[in-house]
């Protein structure tokens, strides 16, 4: 185990450096100056500029210095905002981002059991067509179509919700819903999906073969081995969370670090653009280690050692 | 029989949608009422900066002219009034201006002097502050040498006389030198704060010093939310009647104007497709916001030299019908000074020296300047790509004018591209487009802010359009002593330009707002800080 | 009971009818292939075979409309006809696809407004530059249904293979390969696509070439995993005993038991590759004019939704009906490929 974990956090390291140096040379390529008046500048104030930035150094120097602050949480100084640490911006944006993630985690994912375990036990039925439906529905819409409904029917025209900021807990109801719609649908087609099978397995025949009530079988075999597989889409759905803030978090009006990023990419802010990547990055591996950690202990079929024999 | 289902399903989503749309809220109170004197403003981008010698954005100034003061500030139509500046004189060659300072102080309490001005504007000159603003201090005595690193700061042309007199020596007569003073960037700055706070000064309320109408509180950095609170250590604190501002930064104006119509926001910026349907609503108020929008045509490339291609280009495009696709509130430009910034002699600088002939959408005209341009050129056909922002105007402009062109000169093919904003500037100034569409808004209101532009060898000349007549007229114009000359020559320059079609005007932005009706006193210029908060109050 | 009493001869017993005795061996239906065990099963799934004809029949139309719906036909702007809402000749008297809108609580007749000649319909409305929307969309669709099938086809070709070889392989080379793909997946996807802004023209080349990148590390993952189990099964086993080359067993016996695993993830990354493209829209950086995608109608539509929703509404229902019928169409090829499911 041990060695195991060792072995998969040196992986996750040069996963991560690699990232770090693919990205730092590509912005290297990217057009466009961190200065918004170039022209008007004379050559001593953007020979001072550069210099405080350190861009005047050779390009392996910057980058030797890059990954050295890196090292310290240091990714520099935010062209965007004059003065501004990268690390203090991100540390800034990436509560409202985090919470936004989870709610809409936990919510899609306990809706979504739910609504897929009704299905399975009722294939067939109309319950199965409906929660079918649902699932496709949320799959079909776009988040962003969904949040601009959201917003105009239940937040204005019904006035249930707040309609956009951050702060109140009522302010983050609709883009929790927005977000998690997605998850829903996927959890949903999963664990119907993942309970049918199980429910046709032999052992759950074995369960009703002794006795045991439709409800029991379901509560203490079913459940449990339907659910384990669920563990490896939390991956997948890290990185649609990701990606769906950055349009969720500008409908909104959210201060959160997707947002942030869609605007560094649009001021050619790269500092901030790597240190997000960086952030999401190191999210990324971390959570698909403590899922591979939590799926070895829950299903004791799976080895952690993986493909090895 | 799934299908079926799924059919019967999809009725009840579109009957319980239809409910949802017939159902709507009832009226809340106004977050805005009179007794509370607290608004809900809407800022469009969050500020990068509150240090003002670093600020180059509409965002930071906008903030920085509310929370700070300086010698004059601007009222309605630009008008200069005495800020902390009691009395001003200024000698007869227009060269030395000796300004008089009142009493006041910082909000931490400690007095404020001339000595602050000093500093403020040494230190904004000093090429090691690398400010991006600093070029507008040309004209000052020695402030180009200071920031090309060539003279020693404190040998700007400002003094402080004693604590409350303070003297300016500049280089030349500067007409607009009374608008500079009314801009934040010219405002005094707290020595002892800047260099407290250090790399931490102005990123962020709690490492400012204030000395305006109002105090910022609650912005941290990045933020999206935070509110000016009235200022008690303002010298003329008894005629701000505010409580406090809200401002928040709004990114998508749907939900804007959602959060307007639920009285959470009291002012909107609205876009193409509000404004043509809240035109009549109590509340709509455009403000023009002193730019124009105009082509640069690349004269690195052939083509682009010829002035009947230019003006073919030109007159293919019908500006009204831009205009509309746009949102119908910004107007189509037939000149470079843009509309409603310079009044003079009672008419709109724009009006005079408009030139309706190569400006005007007359695709007969561009037809036979096309094959005539094509002929001289010794070409068949033309291709060339147009290059703007990736915003939605930039993408509807870009859009509207391949169409535009496309339709009207006949064997063109036009592409686009639509990059981010610096991306578009740092394109601009390379040279690596053919035509880009650029915008300029006025740093003060006078048109030596546009036409100094477009001389030979002025960095923003992105297209590198020449013209030797053009660069001496506006050379004339900043020296002469004589007013009306200087008018003359402005006029007969920019009609060259605009003849010549070195650019092609395509129109002047104005911006269409949504403002709560019972909010007045609210002072917008469009060049220079544009909006002035001081006297703005709720009414009953 | 004596058993004496019993006396059994010859004559007691009858002989069998010729050739009973194979019959009792024999399957009495007529013997199917994989194949076509998997197209009866999918004949039975009535929605994926509605499925399956809607997308047929969109692919035809937007495919089919190339002659008459180009970029040429997309440049041309007809300012006058701007914003009009839906007019369907024969249905005045249903609001909203008779030429009115609603402005300000009220039902208007948009094309009176503007002047339209009485002859001018658009069935689906018209945009800000007075183009038809109706075309507009199967444009789009056009477009999205190119992106979603390059996604579908890295997903088939590399992501199959990666996954077949990572997994067969192991050791090692499983290692390397599995690297690379945590580091692929680990870049966030905008970024790619914003490189290739940079170095390409931006519009469909890159985007393609983005979700080619970045789209079928998922696939390959799935089919690695699935492979690992596999390859331990008793049949591989047996093949691998007889001496059968790693092509033919992978090719015999692998992908078919791969299929159910390869259809779902396909139809799960034509979805959202078509999000995808739909959300690089939303941030501005999509497809650029004078071509359209759905994302770009529906990002064009979302801004205006309170004035004009027909903007809004109909890219979106083209939208939803696509990826609905795609996801009926993956259930019904999953159960037919799949019988274990079933019940």
């Amino acid at each position: 185990m041990t060695k195991y974990l060792l072995k998969r956090i040196f992986y996750m390291i040069l996963t991560l450096f690699l990232v770090a140096t693919i990205t730092f040379f590509l912005m290297k390529f990217m057009p466009g100056s961190p200065y918004a008046n170039e022209e008007k500048l004379t050559p001593q104030q953007i020979h001072i500029m550069n210099e405080q930035y350190g861009l005047n150094k050779p390009l392996i120097v910057q980058y030797l210095l890059y990954l050295g602050g890196m090292l310290h949480g240091d990714f520099g100084t935010s062209f965007q905002y004059s003065n501004q640490p990268v690390s203090s911006l991100i540390a800034a944006r990436l509560g409202a981002s985090v919470q936004l993630g989870l709610q809409a985690l936990i919510v899609g994912v306990i809706l979504g059991v739910i609504i897929g375990s009704i299905a399975a036990m009722k294939q067939g039925t109309w319950v199965d067509s409906t929660a079918t439906v649902i699932a496709i529905i949320g799959k079909s819409v776009p988040n962003f179509v969904l949040a601009v409904l959201l917003q105009y029917y239940i937040g204005l025209k019904l006035g249930w919700f707040s309609i956009a900021g951050w702060g109140e807990f009522s302010q983050t109801i609709l883009p929790t819903i927005a977000l998690s719609v997605g998850p829903l649908a996927e959890t949903a087609r999963f664990i119907r999906t993942s309970m049918v099978d199980t429910l046709s397995s032999d052992y759950i025949e074995l369960g009703r073969a002794k006795g045991l009530s439709r409800m029991e079988v379901i509560r203490k075999h079913a459940m449990r081995n339907s659910f384990i597989p669920l563990v490896t889409l939390i991956g997948p759905y890290a990185v649609a969370l990701m990606t769906g803030s950055m349009v969720i978090e500008n409908i909104f009006n959210i201060p959160g670090i997707g947002e942030q990023f869609v605007k560094s990419i649009l001021t050619n802010d790269y500092p901030t653009i790597m240190g997000v990547t960086m952030v999401y990055c190191i999210g990324l591996v971390v959570i698909l280690l403590i899922t591979d950690i939590i799926y070895g202990l829950i299903d004791p079929r799976i080895r952690l050692a993986g493909g090895e024999q | 029989m799934k299908l079926k289902k799924v059919f019967s399903l999809g009725a009840v989503a579109l009957v319980s949608a239809s409910v949802l749309a017939a159902c709507s809220s009832g009226k809340s109170n106004s977050s805005s009422s009179a007794s509370k004197q607290v608004i809900n403003w809407e800022e469009s981008a969050e500020i990068p900066t509150m240090d003002l010698s670093k600020a180059t954005d509409v965002t930071s100034f906008n903030q920085l002219g509310n929370v700070e003061e300086g010698l004059y500030r601007l009222g309605e139509h630009d008008k200069v009034e005495n800020a902390l500046a009691t009395s001003t004189k200024v000698s007869k060659d227009g060269k030395t201006w000796t300004f008089t300072l009142r009493k006041s102080k910082w909000s931490d309490g400690t007095p404020l002097t001339a000595k602050d001005f000093v500093y403020s504007w040494q230190r904004t000159v000093n090429p090691k502050t690398a400010s991006e603003y600093s070029y507008l201090f040309e004209g000052i005595h020695n402030a180009t040498e200071i920031s090309a690193g060539k003279a020693p700061v404190s040998s700007l042309g400002i003094k402080a006389e004693g604590d409350y007199k303070l003297v300016v020596t500049l280089d030349k007569r500067l007409p607009y030198f009374k608008l500079l003073m009314g801009f934040p960037l010219f405002f005094p700055q707290q020595q002892k704060a800047v260099e407290k706070y250090g790399s931490k000064y102005g990123t962020a309320s709690k490492y400012m010093v204030y000395n305006g109408p109002f105090v910022q509180k609650g912005w941290t950095g990045s933020n999206l939310s935070w509110k000016l609170v009235k200022n008690n250590n303002y010298w003329d604190k008894s005629a701000v009647k505010l409580k406090a501002i809200n401002y928040t930064v709004q990114k998508t104006p749907s939900t804007a104007y959602n959060l307007y119509q639920s009285n959470k926001l009291d002012a909107v910026v609205l876009d193409s497709q509000q404004t043509k349907n809240l035109k009549s609503h109590a509340g709509f108020t455009l403000r023009d916001t002193a730019a124009t929008f105009y082509l640069q045509f690349n004269e690195r490339n052939k083509a682009f030299k010829n002035a009947d291609l230019r003006r073919a280009i030109s007159m293919s495009i019908n500006r009204k019908a831009l205009g509309n696709a746009l949102g119908g509130s910004n107007t189509p430009a037939t000149s470079l000074t843009a509309k409603g910034v310079v009044n003079h002699d009672g008419q709109d600088w724009a009006d005079v020296v408009g030139d309706k002939e190569f400006n005007q959408y007359n695709p007969s005209e561009a037809k036979k300047y096309y094959k005539k341009a094509l002929k001289e050129l010794g070409l068949k056909s033309l291709s060339f790509s147009i290059l703007s922002d990736d915003t939605d105007s930039g993408q509807k402009t870009t859009e509207t004018l391949q169409s535009q062109l496309e339709e009207n000169l006949s064997g063109l093919k036009v592409s686009v591209a639509n990059v981010p904003f610096k991306t578009r500037l740092s394109r601009s100034t390379n040279g690596n487009f053919d035509i880009v569409v650029s915008g300029w808004s006025a740093d003060f209101a006078d048109p030596i802010s546009f036409v100094d532009l477009f001389t030979s060898k002025n960095a923003n000349n992105n297209g590198k359009w020449a013209n030797a007549k053009y660069d001496q007229l506006i050379a004339d114009s900043k020296s002469t002593g004589d007013d009306a000359k200087r008018w003359s020559d402005l006029k007969e320059a920019e009609q060259i330009l605009l003849k010549d079609q070195g650019i092609s005007p395509l129109y002047y932005k104005t911006e269409a707002w949504l403002v709560r009706p019972s909010i007045k006193g609210i002072i917008y210029n469009g060049a220079g800080l544009n909006y002035n908060f001081k006297s703005a109050y709720v009414a009953k | 009971m004596d058993e004496k009493e019993l006396n059994l001869t010859a004559a007691d017993f009858e002989p069998l009818p010729e050739g009973a005795a194979q019959d009792n061996e024999k399957i009495s239906g007529p013997s199917l292939s994989f194949g076509q065990n998997v197209w009866l099963r999918f004949k039975q799934r009535k929605a994926a075979v509605i499925s399956a004809i809607i997308i047929i029949v969109m692919v035809l139309v937007a495919f089919g409309s190339t002659p008459f719906i180009n970029k040429s036909t997309l440049v041309k702007s007809h300012p006058q006809y701007a914003n009009l809402p839906a007019k369907v000749p024969g249905l005045d008297a249903i609001n909203g696809l008779n030429g009115k809108i609603k402005q300000n609580g009220q039902w208007v007749d948009a094309y009176a407004q503007n002047n339209v000649p009485k002859g001018k319909y658009f069935v689906a409305g018209t945009d800000y530059l007075g183009r038809s929307l109706g075309q507009r969309i199967i444009y789009g669709t056009k477009i999205s249904l190119i992106v979603a099938l390059v996604a579908a086809f890295f997903d088939l070709t590399l992501g199959v293979f990666y996954g077949i070889v990572s997994g067969w392989k192991g050791g090692g080379v499983d290692n390397v390969l599995q690297r690379i793909i945590e580091i692929i997946s680990s870049v966030p996807n905008l970024i790619i696509v914003v490189l290739m802004l940079v170095v390409l023209h931006p519009g469909i080349t890159s985007i393609i070439l983005a979700i080619a990148i970045s789209s079928w590390t998922t696939m390959a993952r799935q089919v690695r995993a699935e492979t690992l189990s596999l390859k331990n099964e008793e049949y591989v086993l047996a093949a691998r005993s007889l001496g059968e080359s790693g092509w033919k067993i992978a090719w015999k016996h692998l992908v078919p038991n791969l299929s159910s695993i390869i259809i779902i993830q396909t139809m799960y990354t034509i979805p959202s590759a078509i999000f995808f493209e739909a959300f690089l829209s939303f941030i501005g950086i999509g497809i650029t004019a004078p071509e359209t995608s759905l994302g770009v109608l529906l990002n064009e539509g979302q801004k205006n939704f309170q004035f004009l929703p027909y903007q809004m509404w109909y890219p979106a229902i083209v939208l939803c009906i696509l990826m609905i019928a795609f996801n009926l169409l993956g259930d019904g090829l999953r159960d037919a490929f799949d019988p274990r499911g079933q019940k």
